[in-house]
């Protein structure tokens, strides 16, 4: 902590500062009626304009700035022109302080004719005034969310009140007392915490407290032995986790409020009353302060307490430099960087005397830090990801997506920030069959809306709207009780349910008709919920950030009836990445995206993230990111928007959907075999429709490809993968056609443990003869439909020359006839299959040239001499009755087919007549 | 070919719509089309999107041609060159026509829109108005590089009649030295060909 020379702001007397809210500029207002705006503490010539004789507060907010005039009323002007735009407010006495939210519209202004008022300063009509002081108000606060309301008067009393209804909440007596604000020595400034708001500091003598704002008991006592004058101001930093404190003697402390600690003091030299302080809103460390006698200080580097000495604080001091001279020497920064941090080999000395001694070395290094005439930053800790809707672009757009799924679009509009009326929400549905779109105007300011097709809902922090979108059904609500403490920070709603997630981790679910079906708990905070049918996905931090990368994990949810199931799902995140996207597919299988562009999958089965879309390399450039609307497993595709240079689609002119494939990252996707193998795991895992022979001609092809190359025990490996009777039997004949005879004796084998497998309960000594039977009813009964695009499979695979093909033939036929049994198997499926192909009309080049050749050799596979191959096997049978079983059987599997199929041909155009006719 | 024919032909370019209802391919004489997810952009033939867009079924998405910057350099290009500059589409009257008719609130700036391909139309049918004049004064050739078969078939029912008349006044003229009373007569009463020859 430093703090530099002060300097001349303003006349003798009571001044006050504040920063703009971007931090970038100061503005000071003193007792010569100026205010001043100064682009930096160096600024030496600052804007400045007359507001009155004297004013006593100053604060900023968007493009106004609010001062407290010895007018007796609070005079609005623009910023950063300053010109006069009207009067806030008029009071009988002057204003003594204003207290203004940074996340909401409200002012708190107190005035010396102990009046409290709070004002609405989107709708300045709205006033609210408390009442109960019996002395002259010393200083306001609200807190972030504008529910709570702090004074402190010259009654020696700090009364708390609940904005909403003005009742009074606490009263605590620690504030000396005074009969004007003129006159007092302390001022007894307060304040809540601005990232929650349960916390409230006091000064109370040389001490400084900080309460529970709903139990009202005393959480902290911050001292500093080095300072025993009274604390006159207390304040949080904007991230809550410092605290500073001002005394009478102009003393600055600020803490470490975790941990207690003191961070620094700096005294005032000539020992003047500090009347103001203010924290810079950057959250780089800056307090600016102003003592009575009008000068304008500033103590800089007023930071966590850092435990990781090194590169971060090379890294954060260049930070400061850069916000004081506006001039960084990158090149040094990046050496400084190297030497230390991105190095791994480097060892720093630091970190590793932390990680043997431990918590001990740490205070020491606190110590060391607080006494060390430069001060140690520490790095930036990594916050939880904060809950989001999926699908719903950031809160500060406008106009924003609340929702954008398979269903529609839901659109929130705010024209007007002063004009509630101007808010709207729109809803559109992708298919128009469905519904109209909506328009319904957002009164209660909504922040959050979701879809599904059967009911639209939208909702605030404590208050839900279900529209059923069916005719004639009633909206029904939500409504969640002030005091309950309970605030809802995500929602989710399929065809089945309606769920809220809650701040304290409660999942409330309702039906969609507005019966409250249950509730539950989630074991960690929410970082969202997404529904399908009666599904529920919920992701929770599970554990704080580990190394940068979020813990988040996930409860799948079975909600049907009033039965809860539920199993327990990790989730799968890139390092130092967050979720984006959580959701499910059409095939009610979980999917999460995350930030780096990832696409995974769950399917139930495998019970492991699927990584299955590389949504990031899909785009053209790396700043472009894909926003995922839907996923289609069914289609194996994933829907969205490409946004330009952005994570979220923009509005004008209207983004339009693209469907991306889903293809899981495998290594050299540009090579054949990759992509057949990235199909094949794509297809053997995930539900994508009609997708049976997509399967085998991927396999087969494969399988090509590894002959081809001469990789025979990849070839084999691949079919023993897949283990399918019909893919053997296709890989057999092309292996026996390209003259790989290991191969298809191998394949041979299996195929005949295939159908060992299928026929356990045969007998031993009639298994080899009767092995044929099932081989041959499998392929006629459950294969006849596939045949013909398995054919056409075989003929895809760039396959073999004429000449080849004359050449296999005759091994093949070499093969038969050296026949041992499994061979006989083969050739005998072999042949059905040429019997159907030829029945289908299947142009197939192979097939073709096969019956070509076998009809003018009367080879026992020809067509014609249909019986040959059972010819030889009644060699080997003990009877020939069983062929003519087979044979009749077969026979009789295959007519009824062919039966049933012409009447139903001729029903249909019988039908198709019946149709034409009547219409 | 008469415009309707012209029309005819150009509503068989494809055009990308985003459908808001769902359906199978639909099997068409043509070719198919579809299948149609809603919101999900499709290309279909121009008619079928008038017709879907007619029925609110669909929203258009304008060809990206159809954009004020690009038609405006369009313009300028026709405006200085001399010869016909090659067109973003073979029927961009036919598309410009049928969608700012139908279609207008899914184009942004349509009536912008409108009156540049308008221009554009005026500007080149003048330049072919004055290159006919010179191809019939004789002084030169007709270049038609680049030229719509809408914009052909403006001017095609018009010159071979012409240059029939030219031809046969100048046989006149050959036979008789001077021109008859008969044949100014003639030309007269093709108040067309008059006005083409101003």
């Amino acid at each position: 902590m430093e703090r530099k020379e002060t300097r001349y702001a303003h006349s003798d007397g009571h001044t006050d500062v504040c920063y703009t809210e971007d931090g970038t500029r100061l503005i000071t207002c003193g007792t010569d009626g100026d205010i001043r705006i100064w682009a930096g503490f160096d600024d030496d010539d600052p804007f400045q304009t007359c507001v009155g004789e004297w004013a006593l507060s100053v604060r900023q907010k968007g493009d106004r700035l609010y001062i407290a005039t010895d007018k007796n009323n609070v005079q609005i002007t623009t910023y950063p022109d300053a010109e006069r735009d009207g009067i806030l407010i008029r009071f009988t006495a002057h204003v003594n302080h204003m207290d203004i939210g940074k996340n909401h519209d409200f002012i708190a202004v107190i005035s010396e004719d102990m009046e409290v008022k709070v004002i609405n300063l989107a709708k300045q009509s709205e006033i609210l005034s408390f009442s109960g002081l019996s002395g002259p108000p010393l200083s306001v606060s609200l807190n972030p969310k504008a529910r709570m309301l702090a004074v402190t008067s010259g009654d020696g009393m700090l009364r708390i009140w609940n904005v909403e209804d003005s009742s009074l909440l606490k009263e605590i007596d620690c504030v000396p007392k005074t009969n004007s604000f003129m006159n007092a020595d302390c001022l007894s400034r307060i304040h809540f915490d601005p990232v929650l708001g349960r916390c409230l500091a006091y000064p109370n003598r040389s001490t400084v407290i900080i309460v529970d704002t709903t139990s009202w008991s005393e959480k902290l006592i911050l001292m500093s032995p080095e300072v025993d004058s009274t604390y006159s101001i207390v304040q949080f930093s904007p991230c809550g986790e410092l605290m500073a404190g001002a005394t009478q003697d102009g003393s600055l402390v600020v803490w470490h409020i975790t941990s207690q600690n003191v961070v620094g003091v700096t005294k005032h030299p000539k020992s003047i009353s500090i009347c103001s302080i203010a924290w810079n809103p950057k959250g780089n460390g800056e307090i600016a302060f102003c003592d009575v006698q009008g000068q304008l200080g500033i103590i800089t580097n007023c930071l966590k307490p850092t435990m990781n000495v090194g590169a971060e604080n090379s890294k954060v001091e260049t930070v400061i430099n850069e916000d004081f001279t506006n001039e960084v020497d990158f090149g040094d920064l990046q050496f400084e960087e190297d030497d230390d941090e991105d190095n791994e080999n480097a060892v720093s000395l630091e970190k590793l005397k932390k990680e043997v001694m431990g918590g001990d070395s740490e205070s020491e290094a606190e110590k060391a830090s607080s006494r060390a005439p430069t001060p140690r930053p520490r790095t930036p800790e990594i916050p939880l990801q904060t809950a989001f809707m999926p699908t719903s672009t950031p809160e500060h757009l406008n106009p924003r997506y609340l929702c954008w799924n398979e269903i529609g679009v839901v659109k929130s509009y705010r024209n007007d920030i002063n004009d509630d009326s101007a808010k709207s929400i729109e809803v559109e549905f992708h298919d128009s069959s469905l519904h109209n779109s909506m328009m319904i105007q957002n009164f209660h300011d909504y922040t959050m809306g979701s879809l599904s097709s059967i009911v639209f809902t939208i909702a605030k922090s404590n208050f839900v709207a279900v529209i059923p979108l069916s005719a004639g059904v009633k909206e029904w609500n939500i409504n969640i009780a002030e005091e309950e403490e309970e605030e809802i920070i995500c929602i989710a709603c399929s065809d089945n349910l309606v769920c809220l997630g809650t701040s304290n981790n409660f999942i409330r679910v309702y039906s969609v008709y507005g019966t409250q079906k249950g509730i539950f708990a989630v074991p960690g905070p929410l970082v969202c919920i997404t529904a399908h049918r009666s599904m529920l996905l919920s992701a929770y931090h599970s554990s704080s950030p580990r190394n940068g990368d979020q813990c988040i994990s996930m409860m799948l949810t079975k909600l049907e009836g009033f039965a809860i199931e539920s199993k327990d799902l990790k989730s799968t995140l890139r390092p130092e990445t967050t979720l984006l996207w959580l959701g499910f597919s059409d095939c009610d299988t979980p999917a999460l995206q995350d930030s780096s562009g990832l696409l995974y999958l769950y399917p139930e089965s495998c019970n492991v993230w699927l990584p299955l879309c590389d949504t990031k390399k899909k785009c053209n450039n790396p700043s472009d990111g894909f926003f995922i609307t839907a996923l289609f497993e069914s289609y194996q595709s994933v829907r969205g928007i490409r946004c330009r240079g952005s994570v979220y689609p923009g509005f004008t002119p209207r983004p339009t959907l693209s469907e991306i494939p889903l293809e899981p990252p495998f290594i050299e996707m540009n090579t054949e075999k990759s992509q057949l193998e990235a199909n094949l795991f794509t297809w053997s895992l995930i539900k994508v429709a009609d997708v049976e022979k997509k399967i085998k001609e991927t396999a087969l092809k494969t399988f090509a490809l590894a002959c081809r190359n001469n990789l025979d025990q990849r070839a084999l490996e691949l079919i023993t993968m897949l283990s399918n009777p019909q893919l053997v039997t296709l890989a057999t004949k092309y292996a026996t056609k390209l003259n790989r005879r290991r191969l298809a004796e191998k394949l041979m084998e299996m195929a005949s443990n295939l159908h060992d497998d299928g026929t356990t309960d045969a007998s031993e000594t009639q298994n080899s003869s009767e092995s044929v039977y099932p081989v041959n009813k499998r392929l006629n009964l459950s294969t006849m439909m596939k045949r013909t695009q398995k054919a056409n499979s075989i003929k895809a695979s760039p396959s073999m020359s004429d000449g080849n093909i004359q050449h296999l033939e005759s091994s093949s036929v070499n093969d038969i006839s050296v026949a041992n049994e499994s061979l006989q198997n083969i050739s005998n499926m072999d042949i059905s299959i040429d019997l159907n192909t030829s029945q289908s009309k299947v142009a197939n080049p192979f097939l073709k040239s096969l019956k070509k050749k076998t009809t003018t050799n009367h080879n026992p596979l020809s067509l014609a001499d249909k019986f040959a191959g059972y010819a030889e096997e009644e060699n080997l049978k003990q009877s020939d009755h069983k062929v003519s079983m087979l044979n009749a059987n077969s026979e009789k599997r295959k007519q009824p087919e062919h039966e049933t199929d012409k009447p139903k041909d001729k029903q249909r155009r019988l039908n198709n007549f019946i149709f034409t006719k009547r219409s | 070919m008469n415009p309707e024919e012209v029309e005819f032909l150009g509503e068989k370019q494809l055009i990308s719509v985003i459908p808001t209802f769902n359906s199978s391919t639909i099997h068409l004489v043509s070719g198919d089309i579809g299948p149609f997810r809603a919101s999900l952009p499709v290309n279909v033939p121009l008619w079928v999107a008038v017709n879907l867009k007619q029925q609110r079924k669909c929203k258009i998405q304008p060809p990206d041609w159809m954009d004020v910057e690009r038609l405006e350099l369009l313009k300028e290009a026709e405006k200085t060159s001399r010869n016909f500059v090659k067109m973003p589409s073979e029927h961009y009257m036919i598309e410009g026509k049928l969608l700012l008719s139908v279609a207008a609130d899914d184009i942004s700036r349509a009536d912008e829109v409108r009156t540049i391909i308008k221009d554009i139309w005026d500007i080149r049918m003048s330049k072919l108005r004055s290159s006919v004049n010179t191809l019939i004064m004789g002084k030169s050739y007709g270049n038609v590089d680049n030229l719509t078969i809408m914009e052909i078939n403006s001017m095609r029912p018009l010159i071979p009649h012409a240059m029939d008349q030219i031809h046969r006044m100048k046989m006149e003229r050959s036979r008789f030295g001077t021109p008859s009373q008969s044949v100014s007569l003639a030309l007269l009463n093709s108040s067309n060909v008059a006005s083409t020859f101003k």
